[in-house]
């Protein structure tokens, strides 16, 4: 079993649907973008292209975050998901840096919503790092990720990729990850 | 056409882990300088592990949770903050055994020295290969990168064995060395900024590094750890040269060493590019893809 | 065990869209919003306003009950009070003011839509006897391009583009994904199953990054553009000439008018390059059936009329008005429509006041009534009435969803206006910059604690969904509600005796009861009759598509469209320019905000933290302007500070601002209300000219 993630960038418009059912779900911090919505732009005006690049935790087969974690709080469960053991984390933020994906994020008093009222905001998760669980609470229950349930776009496709029935699966073949040459071999996929 | 995504910088570390490198660095090769000089004083042997303990305190400072520190010796994985972790402690645990039989005043405390000798260069090393461990910042994954900052450590430790020599011993071969350590970083810079030029025709981050490394925010910090070096240079000369002067130019020598050593830390650090998510190839590749359409119809 | 709840019911945090959606609730507590996909409507559309508005529900600044000012206005003392108390206050003083000063001194204002009430409000005013109602939008949103629609086509058409049957989708001033998801979810659809698009937008917006075709549109410019695409598709005869021949007038004449608009004159008129101009026109008019989405672009340009006349056209002479994949009218689905001057009882309301009302002598199509129009009194012209007592003086206002300190153009004269009222009531759901001025403040509630219909007319194309109560907050009251008590206190004709009555009221028609439509799933669908049109005729004078308006010309207008230089360019005030050199537009929306709302949600602020200024990167080079400075951005009115974003999505000489953001930048700081558009009255929002430099870091 392994979960993974396609998305189709010809769909996206970066309406950002995904981060907001994201900061929702997870009730993050200010500046706590678990998943969030890139905008890349090439050309010259007027000859401009320019598209949206949604990106979240990869759940890479072989991450860099769990290499270089010194606690072991890092780990990656048999569902193929990259997790985070809260009680095990010490805040080194060495994962933080190591990662390729700036998917991680250090949860400190600075997060703290800046100008608006806090809510719903754990303290236990403070000093440590935290980032996208791809919502594996929700998906054991038999739910989608807030962000794929939210996308009205229906850009994001979530499922077992070694499920050879699963649309996952199928798009998979003419989907490409980030940085697919490092080896990291990320559990994301893009398709364009 | 302009087809390029910028590379992103790591955040998350900053001045307070350039100020342990640089205590921790400095602090184990001063006692190697030290050992190696076999100097006579106990208690300047007592400085280094010192140095390497507040670079320790500093360390746990910036942890989001100190009280969780003793997990990654618990936990111990293979990666290098873990073994840092180890060989920090491990050091001040032998500097406390070594402090404690000092101050008794009881047994020999030679093979203490010995041991402490030796867990100097993993504690020396554990800096460089913390960020050679990061693959995707192809700056700090390099071999100069590495040699630079090793040998940035040891010019910071021995300028300060210099420095603390003054006031036990004539400590002339100490200055000798530091003067040829600065000669050889000297050189090495150089050769370095040659290499990254070479290299940021393969990686777009090491090409942005470069960039602010000399033209932009960097550019200071580069400076200084230049200048740091030459004018340290220049004051052991002057020492070593005009032997009264020595007790004024050496310790300002090294701390002006320390300023610089200190600057290219914390330079390497700020220019921590990683990647850009999409290549040069790949963004070309999607813009074309995007402009087709090849998505998949509802 | 937790009871796990899902209550289906429809968005209005934005009030037009309405999108179809789930509220998940967890031992009576809202935890989640998604997106319907089942909707008939809406197909599953949501946006993160919507997603959020969990945060907006229990947002720890709600108003949760009714406040009474304790203290000189402004000072922010208030004191609790009962919801008799306020709304006895409400009523007597209004009453008070209209007895002493005539009904023409109590201005009803309304905002956003927080619900389908916005021509229950009209009703409301009407009833009550003022002839001076009116909307922040007001002139500035919908009420133009519904106008010119009316003009040209009997109806609204360019509301309802059919895109999922359009080969070709031409967005017009709009940027669907970040202010109208459905029908940029139904854009996508349509895009992904090979349709092409054309996007006219200054900015290279979200909607643009999508198209095959953009226009880099000069702000203001867009009716040349539409004239000069008329022109490429008369000259190339690619229009559909049985068409024209059988639904419209006047093409002759329009022929001869658009001949001056050749491609090259255009291009250096709306600096969109030629090629563009001529790609686009024969696109939409070759590969058909072509369907046009616009928005407000189409009211808050120099003489808006003009253009939603030429874009109508366009849809005209190429033949897609009122046929399948084209541009078909919106119609209900067999309930009391909302829409039309019986419902808002303007025939209750004395003639001899429709002279009376404010602005009705300079912007006589947007305040006198017309009968194709809602007429409604002229917000710049209510304040200079407020400030100057002439030509008489307003003494109180009831602001319903609205936050004119904000929302209208030069915010200092609304401040000082505001100020100067003797009552001042507001409903809202936090004490907004406007609520901070009033008397009495109402605590309004979100669209997720009522019960009612969507039905707005944007979102009724033959669907009528319910929307239902899943959380109470505080006493907090929906709008409907708050009217209806009101209504009762001064005995106004025309109510209900409550808000349940009132929405059986709007069902009647369809027999069925609120309360029998819900347990009959929500929703009913009528099949639109497409083509009934082109069958019987269009409702207009001539029973034609008009592109000749034989009524504008009755009027004393030009029964053609022509294109009018922004009151502030660089070729209409060279002089100006020279010191104001960069063309500026205020229409930058993101999809998180609804104008001036939702600054306090934080998983919204979060998406979107600072007001942004969006410059060529090229520009800013020039200026010693980097990515993310603080950069003033400086009109002859006055100046906000914004952060910049690089962008070759822009002209070099373009600028453009977000709308909503307060203080030091609040975009309508830069606006002019002075110069107003012809007859209609709308302040100029896209086209100012502006300068800009660094602030800072």
């Amino acid at each position: 079993m392994k979960y993974a993630m396609v998305i189709d960038l010809t769909k996206c418009v970066g309406c950002n649907a995904c981060t907001a059912a994201c900061k929702i779900d997870n009730s993050t911090g200010f500046g706590v973008k678990y998943g969030q919505v890139l905008e890349v732009e090439a050309g010259r005006f007027p000859d401009v292209t320019k598209f949206y690049l949604p990106i979240l935790c990869m759940h890479c087969e072989n991450p860099e975050c769990l290499k270089v974690c010194p606690t072991g709080a890092t780990f990656r469960t048999k569902e193929g998901v990259v997790l985070i053991d809260r009680d095990r984390c010490m805040g080194c933020r060495y994962c933080v840096v190591a990662c390729p994906y700036m998917a991680r994020y250090f949860y400190n008093d600075l997060k703290r919503p800046l100008g608006v009222p806090r809510m719903d905001l754990e303290d236990e998760r403070l000093g440590t790092v935290e980032k996208c669980d791809f919502c594996i609470d929700r998906v054991r229950e038999g739910d989608l990720p807030a962000c794929v349930k939210a996308c009205p776009y229906e850009a994001r496709t979530f499922g077992d990729a070694d499920d050879p029935n699963s649309r996952v699966h199928g798009l998979m073949a003419r989907a490409k990850p980030l940085k697919e040459d490092e080896g990291f071999n990320p559990s994301v996929y893009y398709i364009w | 056409m302009v087809m390029r995504m910028e590379p992103f910088r790591q955040q998350e570390f900053g001045w307070r882990v350039a100020l342990d490198f640089l205590l921790s660095g400095s602090g184990s090769s001063l006692f190697i300088v030290y050992f190696l000089a076999g100097g006579g004083v106990s208690a300047v042997y007592m400085v280094g592990p010192a140095l390497v303990l507040a670079g320790l305190a500093v360390l746990l400072s910036e942890l989001g949770r100190p009280s969780n520190f003793w997990r990654s010796i618990y936990n111990y994985r293979a990666s290098w903050m873990a073994r840092g972790a180890i060989f920090n402690l491990a050091y001040t645990l032998i500097w406390l055994a070594m402090v404690s039989l000092y101050a008794l005043r009881v047994g020999n405390y030679f093979p203490l020295y010995a041991v402490e000798f030796a867990f100097s260069f993993p504690v020396l090393i554990y800096p460089v290969m913390l960020l050679y461990e990061v693959k995707d910042i192809k700056l700090w994954r390099s071999w100069w990168t590495s040699a630079l900052t090793l040998l940035y450590a040891i010019s910071g430790g021995s300028s300060l064995g210099a420095a603390l020599s003054l006031l036990y011993r004539s400590g002339d071969q100490i200055v000798y060395a530091s003067a040829l350590i600065n000669v050889i970083l000297i050189v090495f810079l150089f050769v370095y900024i040659q290499e990254l030029r070479q290299k940021q025709r393969v990686y777009r981050s090491v090409e942005s590094a470069l960039r602010e490394m000399l033209y932009g925010g960097g550019r200071a910090l580069l400076q200084l750890s230049f200048s740091g070096a030459v004018v340290s240079l220049a004051m052991y000369v002057i020492a070593l040269a005009i032997q009264p002067v020595a007790l004024l130019a050496v310790p300002l020598g090294a701390a002006i060493d320390l300023a610089g050593v200190y600057s290219f830390r914390l330079m390497v650090l700020r220019l921590g590019f990683h990647e850009p998510l999409v290549s040069e190839r790949r963004l070309r590749e999607m813009a074309e893809g995007l402009r087709k359409r090849s998505g998949e119809p509802q | 065990m937790s009871q796990v709840e899902y209550i289906r019911t429809t968005c209005s945090i934005c009030g037009h869209n309405q999108c179809g959606v789930i509220v998940k609730r967890v031992n009576g507590k809202v935890v989640e919003i998604m997106p319907n996909r089942d909707d008939p409507m809406t197909k599953g559309s949501i946006c993160p306003k919507s997603i959020a508005s969990v945060q907006l529900l229990y947002h720890p600044d709600r108003l949760k009950y009714p406040l009474k000012r304790d203290g000189p206005r402004g000072s922010g003392k208030w004191i609790r009070i009962t919801w008799e108390e306020a709304l006895d206050t409400v009523a007597s003083r209004l009453l008070e003011i209209k007895e002493k000063y005539g009904p023409e001194a109590v201005v009803m204002a309304r905002g956003t839509n927080r619900g389908s009430w916005i021509r229950l409000f009209n009703r409301f005013a009407n009833s009550f006897g003022t002839p001076n109602w009116t909307e922040s939008g007001g002139a500035q949103c919908f009420t133009p391009r519904s106008i010119a629609q009316r003009l040209t086509l009997g109806g609204l058409a360019l509301e309802w583009p059919d895109v999922e049957n359009s080969r070709t989708i031409m967005v017009w001033g709009a940027n669907p994904p970040a202010t109208w998801s459905p029908k940029s979810v139904k854009i996508i659809r349509a895009r992904s199953n090979g349709a092409r698009l054309i996007v006219v937008d200054p900015v290279m917006s979200n909607m643009a990054s999508k198209a095959d075709v953009w226009l880099p549109v000069r702000p203001g410019t867009d009716v040349a553009l539409a004239l000069g695409m008329i022109n490429v598709i008369i000259n190339e005869r690619l229009y559909d000439s049985e068409y024209i021949e059988k639904y419209t007038v006047g093409f002759e004449s329009l022929k001869e008018r658009v001949s001056e608009y050749t491609p090259e004159r255009v291009s250096e008129i709306t600096w969109v390059p030629k090629e563009r101009i001529i790609e686009a026109a024969r696109l939409f008019a070759t590969n058909r059936p072509s369907s046009i989405v616009i928005s407000a672009t189409f009211d808050e340009i120099v003489d808006p009329i003009q253009l939603g006349r030429a874009v109508s056209i366009i849809s005209a002479i190429t033949g897609n008005v009122d046929v399948r994949g084209g541009n078909i009218f919106p119609e209900t689905a067999g309930q009391v429509s909302i829409d039309t001057n019986d419902f808002i009882m303007i025939d209750d309301l004395p003639k001899e006041l429709d002279s009376k009302r404010l602005g009705a002598d300079r912007y006589p199509i947007l305040s006198k009534y017309l009968k194709i129009n809602f007429p409604m009194a002229h917000y710049p012209t209510i304040l200079e009435s407020i400030i100057t007592g002439r030509p008489y003086r307003v003494r109180a206002m009831f602001i319903m969803g609205g936050n004119p300190m904000l929302s209208i153009a030069n915010s200092e004269m609304a401040a000082e206006a505001l100020s100067r009222l003797e009552f001042l009531a507001v409903a809202d759901l936090f004490l907004s910059k406007t609520a901070e001025m009033a008397d009495v403040v109402l605590p309004a509630a979100s669209w997720l604690e009522y019960d009612g219909l969507a039905d707005s007319v944007q979102a009724t194309y033959g669907h009528l969904r319910i929307r239902q109560k899943a959380a109470t907050v505080g006493e907090a009251r929906s709008d409907t509600w708050i009217m209806i008590e009101l209504a009762k206190r001064m005995k106004l004709k025309g109510f209900w005796s409550s808000e349940r009555e009132y929405l059986d009221y709007i069902l009647s028609p369809t027999g069925m009861t609120f309360e029998q439509l819900r347990e009959r799933g929500g929703a009913i669908y009528h099949e639109p009759s497409v083509g009934s049109r082109l069958k019987n005729g269009f409702n207009t004078p001539s029973g034609k598509i008009e592109l000749y308006s034989q009524t504008l010309k009755e009027w004393g207008y030009d029964p053609l469209p022509f294109y009018t230089e922004p009151f502030e360019s660089p070729y209409s005030t060279p002089e100006v320019a020279k010191q104001y050199p960069f063309v500026l537009t205020t229409g930058r929306r993101v999809s998180t905000y609804f104008h001036t709302a939702q600054r306090n949600v934080p998983a919204l602020r979060d998406i979107n933290p600072e007001p942004v200024v969006e410059i060529n990167s090229d520009t800013a080079r020039e200026l010693g302007i980097s990515n993310g400075d603080m950069v003033r951005v400086e009109t002859r009115r006055g100046y906000v500070i914004m952060k910049a974003k690089l962008t070759q999505g822009i002209h070099p000489r373009v600028v453009a601002v977000q709308h909503g953001w307060p203080d030091e930048a609040n975009d309508n700081r830069l606006t002019d209300n002075t110069a107003c558009a012809t007859g209609i009255g709308s302040t100029t929002l896209r086209g100012l000219l502006c300068n800009i430099r660094r602030e800072g870091k």
